[in-house]
């Protein structure tokens, strides 16, 4: 291998280099881009639940399943609410659930049944962690996530 | 509700299509093959490819992307330097080994605790004393008394005290409100940066200090106050300059190298004359004249590939910084503690300090500071440290990415 | 930690900061290695080309009509044959040990071929000729520089002839000069491997009168002035060769009225003639391809008296020979000064790969301007200090310049002439100085006659 021979390779081997680079640099950016974005969307949903239903009874198709919540929900069969149970037993609008203050509260919607712990509810009532709520034959458990605030430090920055 | 992780092999098969070629050119270089650098070439990939692999299996959220950066950051690095001597190639590669293992360690440690707040006056003593120990045992090389001979091994423990006084800031800023809280804070960082300066370690004491203002600035919130320190920063570099001949030197050979090209100008003078000759596009790898350049392996690595690779590969070099810094502070901003995000934002803040201070040094943008660039100098301290940055880096990063996953679980969401 | 909120804004913030800090490290490391790059590499003290030299046979230089200059043999370097030739050319060539700054060293990217794009390496590969560089022309003329450096005589000085309209040098002839044949063994005497040309920074003179007066025309400022031969400016004396008497601003500039340009500089003012006199490229660092020219100096003071002297070209006022020869171009270019350049061709391999195009320096003042400076420079030559300027069958226009300077406790006079000719075919300009050695119409006028007869012809 003359030195003329390697010189010119090295010489070509220039573009090669640049283009590789350039291509590393370029996957990388486009990608992690993708893939921040996809999880700020995630997370951001995610942050916006102040909890969660898990289904505990009435259809054994949707058992166990989670449906979170937000801060202002409506709860029923039809496909314009945000917590969507589709069974029969279940009104089109058959409650709501929303944030006032410091409290949920479930307000049931007055032609569908509606319990809390066992008992039917006529009108706005609060809702803990814990409790069994029923939408017609469906039954769930609630779990609400604790306020934030401990080391202020918590959570996404879903503003960014 | 998914939360789905994006495909990174593409980004690994670029890496060894840059890698290997790079080898297998070296290995032509002395007129017949030499297998061994082509395979040092394939141990590279392997090692690359495994620690991605390995480090994945072993904490699922780390930020890739800081990773893949900096594997492109070191290899680039070993590239060079195998082509300047095969001796530092190998003895580099074996510091990135050691390197990877202080990084799980890092990474292992910020997983299990909170904070360091127990040993918080144990690493201020430490940070002094490694600080100090060089203007008792040091040795100068060009001027700045920086290492500590061990035997054979040289060790520069002002590379390990900058991420010491990362850890230390980030307890101080994270637990103290009051003014008044933070005086033994100030205090310990005046000591730092003055012991800094009195070992004429220019560069490091650039670094404590800007990273001190930056870190402030950003935890407290009160510009005025950071107006403040920047004015004694400034006040400091002024007085320094009147005061000491060896500032006042670099700041004229900044302005104008060429008159004392054959002295004090000759190491920023050959590095401009490396980049010039290789001009946009480079000379190619192995035909550049990087002889005559002064600390072409540590400091001043930036020169050598800009001679043989180019500019445009200069410049996306710098962009591969960029990516760092961008996702360290993303990392920052997602951290759940306090504590975590100031650890990983003053790591992320230093790197890219780091990197701008020597490469704006060497293309004479601001005058030089013997700093060496992250990731691609040669040398021990310097990739351990980097290393260990990284790893805060990453181990906060692991934390922000098992916090996301339990969240939206429990929202019965799921996380690939 | 009191505001999370304002805390994590603060990082945002950070990292605009750095965003922004290594935007502007990729555009500093950009720009100057596009704008310098060639300026930082052909230095001679550049291991590369010192690496080139040793391995690569360079190529030849040869003058504007193809007269081999330089070229090697045998590995080693030869020059013209002529020894007047060569010593008039050297400053121009230069040498190949680095001790002086000619085409060997700002050229040496073509004479050893560190330039040849892939193809071409590949071609010369195969042909077995990698080793050799390319061929190079000179935009200068070794017949009119040997011309030149005959009649200087052995004073020292400096000629500079250009194409005010291409920019084109045809003549840099520095004295004392050096022998490039012995430079690598014997050193040279005295000073001359100094360039004056481009190196040698003197006082103006009156040439510097060229500026004040564009000035004065620019400005509408017609002083009435009666010269008694000396005056007493703000508490310093100006002198005239005699008592020129009542004057216009014409009158004034063709017989190089010293007191008459005083008072015109201390009416215009400190300020506007630094402005005019930085408009022609006072104080500016040339940062030409074709070579290294050193900056002329032109400062004020707060002192009038200061002005004065400034305004007449002394005080502190410094200007290259290259810079006097662009100055006088510009007059006669509309207002436009070229670029001096001193490559014509590169060839690669039997066909050209330099592409010559004329470069605008600046344009240094309005058209109109230019054109009432040449009736001035004109009058300088039929009823002035240049009548011994005059070309016969040839409209020739200029300046004279006496700069005055001290050495050695002594006042002595540089001799100083800048002019053109009016000819499509021949658009030359020309400066001269003689290094001490008296009035300017007695001895760089001549001389500027003499050469610019000879460059006609």
């Amino acid at each position: 291998m003359s030195k003329a021979l390697y010189d010119t390779m090295a010489f070509a081997m220039r573009y090669w280099f640049i283009l590789i680079i350039a291509l590393m640099l370029l996957t990388l950016v486009l990608v992690s881009r993708r893939e921040y974005r996809e999880r700020r969307a995630v997370m951001g949903e995610v942050s916006r639940y102040i909890g969660y239903l898990e289904i505990t009874g009435g259809a054994d198709d949707v058992l166990g399943e989670r449906i979170g919540i937000m801060a202002e929900n409506r709860v029923g069969s039809s496909h314009n609410c945000d917590i969507i149970i589709s069974d029969p037993s279940v009104r089109k609008t058959h409650a709501l659930i929303v944030k006032r203050g410091g409290e949920v509260l479930l307000v049931p919607m007055h032609n569908g049944d509606t319990r809390i712990n066992n008992r039917r509810a006529t009108r706005a009532h609060a809702i803990f962690t814990g409790d069994l709520v029923q939408f017609g034959d469906i039954s769930a458990r609630v779990f609400l996530k604790e306020p934030a605030g401990e080391e202020g430090g918590a959570g996404d920055d879903t503003t960014a | 509700m998914t939360l789905r992780h994006k495909s990174a092999a593409a980004i690994l098969f670029f890496q060894m299509l840059f890698i290997l070629p790079a080898f297998a050119l070296l290995s032509l270089r002395d007129g017949a093959f030499e297998p061994l650098t082509l395979i040092a070439g394939a141990v590279l990939v392997l090692f690359n490819l495994l620690q991605y692999n390995l480090l994945r299996t072993a904490f699922r959220h780390i930020d890739r992307f800081s990773l893949l950066a900096a594997q492109f950051l070191w290899s680039l690095g070993l590239v060079v330097l195998y082509r300047l001597s095969p001796d530092y190639g190998l003895k580099q590669f074996a510091f990135l080994l050691v390197g990877t293992l202080a990084m799980v360690v890092a990474m292992l440690l910020i997983r299990k605790s909170r904070d360091f707040g127990r040993w918080n006056w144990v690493f201020m003593a430490l940070t002094l004393l490694l600080l100090a120990s060089t203007l008792v045992l040091g040795r100068s090389t060009y001027g700045a008394r920086n290492w500590i001979r061990i035997g054979s091994f040289s060790f520069q423990p002002s590379e390990l005290a900058k991420v010491l006084f990362v850890i230390v800031s980030a307890y101080f800023l994270s637990t103290r409100h009051r003014l008044l809280s933070f005086i033994p804070y100030l205090a310990f960082t005046a000591v730092c940066v003055l012991l800094l300066v009195a070992e004429k370690d220019l560069g490091a004491g650039l670094l404590i200090a800007l990273g001190f203002l930056v870190m402030f600035f950003a935890a407290t919130g009160r510009v005025l106050l950071t107006g403040v320190g920047l004015g004694v920063l400034g006040a400091g570099a002024w007085g320094s300059y009147h005061l000491f001949a060896h500032v006042r030197t670099r700041v004229e050979v900044w302005q104008d190298p060429w008159s004392s090209y054959q002295d004090q100008g000759y190491q920023i003078v050959q590095g401009l004359m490396a980049l010039a000759s290789g001009g946009l596009l480079g000379v190619g790898l192995g035909r550049g004249m990087p002889g005559a350049i002064p600390a072409r392996h540590t400091d001043y690595i930036f020169t050598v590939i800009g001679e043989e690779f180019g500019i445009i590969v200069g410049i996306l070099t710098i962009a591969f910084y960029l990516v760092f810094i961008v996702r360290g502070i993303l990392i920052a901003l997602h951290a759940r503690s306090v504590y975590d995000a100031i650890l990983v934002f003053g790591c992320t803040a230093m790197l890219s300090l780091q990197s701008f201070i020597i490469i704006g040094g060497v293309i004479k943008l601001i005058p030089l500071t013997g700093v060496t660039m992250p990731f691609v100098s040669y040398g021990g301290t310097s990739i351990l440290a980097s290393m260990i940055q990284l790893g805060i880096i990453e181990g906060v990063a692991e934390k922000n990415g098992r916090a996301d996953e339990e969240e939206v679980e429990l929202m019965g969401g799921e996380s690939l | 930690m009191k505001d999370v909120k304002k805390f994590r804004r603060n990082m945002r913030i950070s990292l605009g900061l750095f965003v922004a800090l290594f935007v502007m490290l990729i555009v500093y490391l950009g720009y100057s290695v596009v704008t310098y790059g060639e300026k930082w590499f052909a230095t001679p003290y550049n291991p590369r080309v010192q690496r080139a030299v040793e391995n690569v046979s360079a190529g030849d230089i040869l003058d504007r009509s193809g007269v081999k200059l330089a070229w090697t043999q045998d590995g080693k370097r030869s020059y013209s044959g002529d020894k007047t030739t060569r010593l008039a050319m050297s400053h121009v060539v230069g040498d190949i040990y680095g001790k002086s700054v000619g085409a060997e060293t700002i050229f040496a990217k073509y004479l050893y071929g560190l330039d040849k794009d892939l193809l071409a390496r590949f071609q010369d590969a195969r042909r077995g000729r990698e080793d050799e560089g390319n061929d190079i022309t000179l935009t200068a003329d070794s017949a009119l520089s040997q011309y030149i450096y005959k009649n200087m005589n052995g004073k020292k000085g400096a000629v500079v002839v250009l194409n005010y309209k291409t920019g084109e040098v045809l003549a840099s002839v520095s004295l004392p000069a050096f022998d490039p044949n012995t430079v690598g063994t014997k050193e040279p005497a005295d000073t001359a491997l100094v360039d004056r040309a481009v190196m040698g920074r003197y006082p103006p003179g009156s040439i510097m009168k060229i500026v004040t007066a564009a000035a004065a025309i620019e400005d509408d400022v017609d002083l009435k002035y009666t010269c008694t031969g000396s005056e007493i400016i703000a508490g310093q004396k100006v002198t005239c060769v005699h008592a020129h008497g009542e004057l216009t601003l014409k009158e004034a500039f063709a017989h190089s009225c010293n007191t008459y340009f005083a008072n015109l500089a201390v009416k215009l003012g400190g300020q506007r003639l630094k402005e005019k006199a930085e408009a022609f490229g006072f104080n500016d660092k040339f940062n030409f391809q074709d070579m290294s020219l050193y900056a002329s100096n032109f400062e004020v003071s707060a002192e009038d008296g200061d002005v004065a002297w400034a305004g007449i070209g002394q005080y502190n006022d410094l200007i290259t020979p290259m810079h006097a020869a662009m100055l006088a171009g510009a007059v006669a270019n509309d207002g436009v000064m070229m670029q001096p350049r001193l490559l014509r061709d590169v060839a690669l391999g039997g066909y050209s790969a330099y592409n010559f195009t004329p470069r605008q320096y600046r344009r240094v003042m309005s058209a109109s301007t230019a054109r009432v400076l040449r009736e001035y420079m004109r009058e300088v030559v039929k009823s002035g200090t240049g009548t011994s300027a005059a070309v016969k069958g040839a409209t020739m226009y200029g300046k004279t310049g006496t700069a005055e300077f001290v050495e050695k406790g002594e006042t002595k006079n540089h001799s100083w002439f800048v002019g053109f000719i009016d000819d499509d075919d021949h658009p030359y300009a020309i400066s001269v100085i003689f290094e001490g050695a008296g009035f300017g119409s007695r001895y760089a006028a001549p001389m500027a006659a003499k050469v610019m007869k000879r460059a006609i012809s």
